[in-house]
């Protein structure tokens, strides 16, 4: 619909409010079609939207300026006392995990529209995939993510998460832990954890710190920190990075350093980021694997580490984040706690938690971890800690994990071998975390 | 491996009002740089960054105000335009400071004439805006706010809004020619 009343001089047509807000992408749809409807005649229109979106774009650039200072610190030292006091670094776990019924729901809705997306643009396919990997078997599906991570090793050794919907921060971390799960297979005597760890372990020793630390001095450090000594204890173990021991025994000091006097460990060293079990089953992992090298000196960090975890269990055998009632997503929790009391057994001289209780715990939760939402991480831990726990009564839910685990196979021919990132941690670890823990679970569920 | 870097602005004040300061911390590192050009935008130069400070610290004694219904951005822009209306009504200077930006504005305006500015500077068309009109251009584009939000920070009519718009994008067009 072309108007021939509109005038020729730019500020002088009726409607040019109209035009600057739809310039600036300020109309409503309603107001916005309306518009350029009425813009389809009217050039004073068009040229005042042109012009006020390349003087919008110019004030934006203007006021693109970085501050000269960080405002940060100096806005921390004006808040009360009772604010500092209550800064806690690791407290994005607690929200999570005391929001998990928003979190549930939300992934829930995604999981529903992403089926419905999938049902209704590949109804076949996706019928056939799954009738496919119902057959599969485990271990032919982790050497497919196998050589899926195989194929997208950077030439340095590292994964790069930012290429595959992950944080850069994590990269030392998720290196970590895509060698960790060439290692896990086959206990890494195959040739492609011949060729990938090794070229992995260089780049990780290349970027420790001076302080035996690995990964950016971030919030996620420890995460890094624990998950990059594991996967080298466990390649120095193998024989894969026989060069690495004075690394690993600076790593191992480095953990002892960030230990907090209850025994567990934050996402920092200070005081103020409480110890919680997410972050501390890494550094008791790799100070068992320390000690199993017969490197004694770590048995008392490690004893410590232990003393405090069990701690954590209540009479139900649960176990908290920061404390015992802290319970709100036991089932991770659990899990997470019973796997490295499990599998410290070997190298601790106690347990320190009820033995019965912790399976009949974790038997709960690998029926509820079988039904839901998926959470790769949670999945990954209750399969090893089922597995340590050797109980053949949880290998049922184990099945059943192991059907949903395969439910969230890449469908895409160019992902194929992959996992979709779709869990609640993927936005951080993106597609290389999501595959390297789903294999590494089904892993721990088919040895 | 999360961390609030992934929250909304809402979810982090929700958290803030439980007394999390790792929320507080991500938002002040999110929304500093805009801030502060904000007041920067307002003609404000040597303490636009002391008074970015000045508006989180507010932000974190009003948290509980805070209400997840509203776009967060818009409560923050209300306590900043605060704080610079306090920052001038305290130190008893917005006449004078007024009339320093009147100033600056009559010497940027014979450096132009003279022909030593070699081409025009978006922060002296921004000073040749009414406050009221530099208002809705740094709320609008500068923080990317709508003109319903505007309408809250500033509580004037949306098509007040709109109207003052339309002259500061006609005059700054004018000016940045």
């Amino acid at each position: 619909m072309r108007s021939n009343s509109c005038p020729t001089e730019p500020d002088r047509c009726e409607r040019g409010p109209d035009a600057v807000a739809y310039a600036l992408d300020a109309l409503t749809d309603a107001e916005r079609l309306a518009f350029e409807r009425h813009a389809d005649g009217c050039s004073a229109c068009l040229e005042t939207a042109q012009a006020s979106r390349a003087a919008a774009q110019r004030v934006r650039d203007a006021l693109a300026k970085e501050p000269t200072r960080d405002l940060l610190p100096g806005i921390l030292d004006r808040l009360p006392a009772w604010a500092q006091e209550s800064a806690v670094a690791d407290t994005t776990h607690a929200f999570l995990f005391r929001s998990r019924f928003a979190l549930r729901a939300a992934a829930l809705v995604l999981a529903l529209l992403a089926g419905a997306v999938l049902t209704v643009r590949r109804p076949a396919s996706r019928q056939k995939d799954h009738h496919a990997f119902a057959k599969a078997e485990p271990a032919a599906a982790v050497m497919e993510a196998l050589r899926w991570l195989a194929s997208v090793q950077g030439e340095d050794g590292a994964w790069h998460p930012e290429s595959w919907g992950g944080r850069a921060e994590f990269e030392t971390g998720l290196t970590g832990l895509a060698a960790l799960t060439f290692l896990r297979h086959g206990d890494g005597r195959h040739a492609l954890a011949a060729k990938a760890t090794p070229r992995a372990a260089a780049f990780l020793l290349a970027s420790q710190e001076s302080d035996g630390g690995f990964g950016p001095t971030s919030s996620g450090r420890m995460y890094n920190h624990g998950i990059v000594s594991v996967a080298l204890l466990e390649a120095y173990r193998r024989g894969l990075a026989p060069e690495a021991e004075p690394s690993l025994k600076s790593a191992l000091n480095y953990l002892v350093a960030q230990q907090h006097d209850g025994g567990g460990w934050g996402y920092s060293a200070h005081p103020a980021s409480r110890p919680n079990t997410s972050v501390s089953v890494w550094p008791l992992e790799a100070l068992a694997l320390g000690v199993g090298q017969g490197w004694t000196e770590y048995g008392a960090a490690l004893e410590q580490g232990l003393h405090w975890l069990g701690s954590l269990a209540n009479e139900q055998g649960q176990f908290g984040y920061w404390q015992t009632d802290d319970t709100a997503d036991h089932a991770a929790l659990t899990a997470m706690g019973a796997y490295c009391l499990f599998k410290t057994a070997g190298v601790s001289s106690a347990i320190p938690a009820d033995r019965t209780k912790l399976r009949l715990a974790l038997t709960r939760v690998a029926d509820e971890s079988a039904e839901g939402r998926l959470d790769y991480y949670r999945s990954y831990f209750v399969a090893s800690a089922v597995r340590a726990g050797a109980d053949p009564q949880n290998q049922p839910p184990l099945a059943r994990l192991r059907d949903r685990l395969f439910q969230e196979r890449s469908l895409d021919a160019t992902h194929a071998g992959s996992w979709n990132p779709s869990d609640r941690w993927s936005g951080v670890g993106g597609r290389l975390y999501a595959t390297s823990m789903a294999a590494l679970a089904l892993d721990a569920e088919s040895r | 491996m999360p961390t609030f870097d992934d929250f909304s602005d809402t979810d982090l004040m929700r958290q803030v009002q439980r007394g999390r300061l790792s929320a507080f911390e991500t938002l002040v590192r999110r929304h500093q740089r805009p801030l502060v050009n904000f007041f920067r935008g307002m003609g404000v130069y040597n303490d636009a960054e002391d008074m970015a400070q000045d508006t989180f610290v507010r932000l974190f004694k009003y948290r509980r105000r805070y209400r997840p219904t509203a776009k967060f951005s818009t409560f923050l822009y209300l306590l900043a335009r605060q704080v610079w209306i306090d920052a001038l009504r305290s130190r008893k200077r917005r006449e004078a400071f007024e009339k320093e930006l009147a100033e600056a504005k009559r010497r940027d305006d014979d450096a132009l004439r003279s022909g030593t500015e070699r081409k025009p500077d978006v922060e002296l068309a921004l000073r040749a805006l009414s406050p009221a009109m530099r208002d809705v251009v740094l709320l609008s584009i500068g923080q990317g706010l709508k003109y319903e939000e505007i309408s809250r920070v500033l509580k004037i009519p949306v098509g007040t809004v709109k109207s003052r718009m339309f002259q500061a994008m006609n005059r700054l067009r004018q000016e940045l020619r």
